[in-house]
């Protein structure tokens, strides 16, 4: 099974993935990828973390893959800038 | 069969300084307990002690090794509800509840004790200050129980991470089997994560989060606490659920 690396980056932080995890493919990594967002989004909303995280799949043959959730708050009704 | 018994009461030790903990043991009490056990049984890491499903005919103590207490969803998710040390009655449950409604597994190499169910009974029939206290660690279990769920729906995954070291540095620490804010713990990755509930590829960040924070290290099965008190106060860890006051009951 290849191997694959997911750093996560968060607001200012970014943390290189040094141990992988083996996976049978992509779209598999991509799916672990996406489960981890959730967890982390959960955590940040509540935390007043970031608003955005992202994870970029790396492994050797392709990618990476870049995954992202951006958080953002709009006023539709509020004319000021 | 004298070599058998002094076998089997070196191996309770754990277990009786568990109860110890919190209350007095009778010699009496001992020997019943010695006398209740039967077979020395070793699990490989990854096997189950007791499936869901199962209607055991005898309930196992965990002498050596981490072993789990956890459900398995159709789709293959795992989820840990307890981590269980040497000492732990990990499955007096079976006494009662007859069919497993969760499994029990070993994490890492595991030894246990048996203890026949008709022979668990009799001591409940015969010894009722025991029984209170076999009665005790079913709810310390159930209270550990309720700290987990507390943390997943108020704790971070870093916090629930942190809460977990400190849980289980306590725990070894009150019976002897860690010291110095440093412990065995060659459990994988993988089944840390399944116990904080979040998937293996945040479980690394967050390891990588309080190593970073100079919290902790995690090296070739050992860890490392750092800083205690800045551990405690992360995770909001109280240890007052594991009930550690000795005092009759």
């Amino acid at each position: 099974m290849p191997r694959y690396y997911f750093d996560v980056s968060d607001g200012a932080e970014l943390f290189i993935d040094d141990d992988g995890m083996d996976l049978p493919d992509m779209p598999t990594a991509i799916g672990e990828a996406r489960r981890a967002l959730a967890d982390m989004m959960r955590d940040s909303l509540r935390a007043d973390g970031a608003d955005a995280v992202s994870i970029a799949i790396r492994d050797g043959a392709d990618g990476p893959v870049i995954i992202s959730v951006n958080l953002t708050t709009v006023h539709p009704d509020n004319t000021k800038p | 069969m004298a070599e058998h018994m002094t076998g089997l009461t070196e191996q309770l030790q754990t277990f009786f300084g568990r109860i110890r903990l919190r209350d007095t043991l009778g010699e009496e009490e001992e020997q019943a307990l010695v006398e209740a056990a039967s077979e020395r049984i070793t699990f490989a890491a990854g096997e189950d002690l007791v499936t869901e499903g199962d209607r055991p005919t005898r309930s196992i103590l965990l002498t050596r090794g981490y072993a789990c207490r956890y459900r398995l969803q159709k789709g293959g998710g795992r989820q840990l509800m307890a981590i269980h040390l040497p000492g732990d009655f990990v499955d007096l449950h079976s006494l009662l509840i007859k069919e497993m409604d969760h499994s029990v597994g070993a994490l890492t190499e595991c030894a246990i004790i048996t203890f026949p169910h008709d022979r668990l009974v009799r001591v409940t029939e015969r010894l009722p200050h025991l029984t209170r206290m076999l009665w005790l660690l079913t709810l310390i279990d159930a209270s550990c129980h309720r700290e987990w769920l507390a943390g997943m729906g108020l704790l971070s995954a870093a916090q629930r991470t942190a809460h977990l070291i400190c849980e289980i540095y306590v725990r070894l620490e009150v019976v002897g089997l860690a010291s110095g804010h440093k412990f065995n713990f060659p459990i994988t990755q993988a089944a840390l994560a399944d116990a904080v509930g979040i998937s293996s590829v945040h479980i690394n960040r967050v390891v990588q989060e309080l190593r970073q924070r100079d919290l902790i290290s995690w090296e070739n099965g050992l860890l490392t606490i750092h800083d205690w008190q800045a551990l405690v106060a992360t995770a909001d860890f109280n240890d007052r659920y594991l009930h550690l006051v000795k005092e009759q009951r």
